[in-house]
């Protein structure tokens, strides 16, 4: 139990190390959290015509 | 297809969101976990604004105008939202160091002066990063600073929980704890944050019903039953916590315990005797008397 805890926090550090190294700063359309709701396609930084396309 | 299940996945995160605040306030906990339920009481309240625009837009109801109300309250309520939840976060993560460290009050002390300097850090970061000249704007400035504020608390979130998971025995938790189970709940969330975010900024999104949000809503959902799980189920008590002598918690605890302490005092001069009390001047004039009587003594005493 204690080896499969310790194994499964381990890789959820290394996964999240992994990413972060992935996730570009300057992102045109930034992720504010985990959730289910919908992120439009554009953010407030930038002008889009159909911010909230269904296609 | 997508639609469908991101608004059943919209509902249940919801449903999900208040039974998990609903445990809490059923096993009385409120009181221990007050930030928990406070991010929970936010998530809820986002949700409750969002969810009638979104079934407008799913539904193409007034499309034209639903779907720029949707815009316009998605980034200002969830870039709102997100800022106190990530503030949230840092305070559930402090009150859980807090929590966890209880028994062993001076590197409980000490802990607490490091976590506050690295979350105060973490803030000056995140504001420093969101204010960019181009983000001096309102809304442009709030989206910058959620995003910080969340990428900040996801790292001090999931160092929180290597610490837990790697010092649980000599704290005297188990795997079973409410502690554990809550920084365990935060940073699957932090680590999906972080993977989530390489998503999007690697292949952006194409339309409103995107893939990344299925992964985010059945994520949050898991959390949210993980959370529930822990506090419906009985904690098991604190274990007595013993520690080897030669235990390094046990000695940094004696050297935070003596660290701040107020230093005490001699009286070196100008003391009046009156100031001592009888049985101290006796002893005094004694041991003048032995001095006087025992001159080896006095030699011995001057050496």
């Amino acid at each position: 139990m204690k080896t499969i805890v310790r194994a499964f926090v381990i890789a959820l550090v290394l996964t999240a190390a992994v990413a972060s190294t992935h996730t570009s700063s300057a992102s045109t359309t930034p992720q504010l959290a985990v959730s289910s709701w919908p992120l439009p396609q554009c953010s407030p930084a930038e002008t889009c015509d159909n911010p909230t396309s269904l296609q | 297809m997508n639609r469908y299940i991101i608004d059943v996945l919209n509902y249940a995160e919801l449903v999900f969101c208040l039974i998990a605040l609903a445990a809490l306030v059923y096993r009385k906990q409120l009181s221990n976990y007050r930030y928990l339920a406070a991010l929970l009481s936010v998530h809820a309240l986002t949700g409750v604004i969002l969810m009638p625009l979104l079934l407008m837009i799913s539904k193409r109801l007034e499309m034209h105008v639903s779907s720029h109300v949707y815009y316009h309250t998605y980034w200002y309520v969830f870039s709102l939202g997100n800022a106190i939840e990530a503030a949230l976060g840092f305070a559930i993560i402090y009150s859980m160091f807090r929590m966890a460290m209880a028994p062993l009050k001076g590197v409980q002390s000490l802990g607490m002066l490091i976590f506050r300097w690295a979350i105060s850090i973490s803030l000056a970061v995140s504001f420093g990063s969101a204010l960019l000249p181009h983000n001096i704007t309102g809304i442009k400035f709030l989206v910058s600073l959620a995003v910080e504020m969340q990428r900040t608390q996801s790292i001090m979130t999931l160092c929180l929980l290597l610490f837990v998971c790697f010092a649980i025995h000599p704290l005297g938790l188990s795997y079973r704890s409410r502690i554990f189970g809550v920084s365990l709940g935060l940073s699957i969330k932090a680590t999906a944050y972080l993977v989530i975010s390489a998503w999007t900024s690697t292949y952006g999104t194409k339309h409103l019903y995107s893939a990344n949000n299925i992964a985010g809503g059945i994520v949050t959902c898991l959390i949210f039953v993980l959370w529930t799980a822990y506090f419906i189920v009985p904690e098991p008590k604190r274990r007595i916590i013993t520690l080897p002598t030669t235990s390094p918690f046990l000695r940094w605890n004696q050297i935070s315990q003596v660290l701040g302490d107020e230093p005490g005092f001699v009286a070196i001069g100008g003391v009046p005797p009156e100031l001592f009390a009888p049985a101290e001047l006796e002893i005094m004039h004694r041991a003048s008397r032995q001095m006087a009587d025992n001159p080896l003594l006095q030699k011995s005493q001057s050496a």
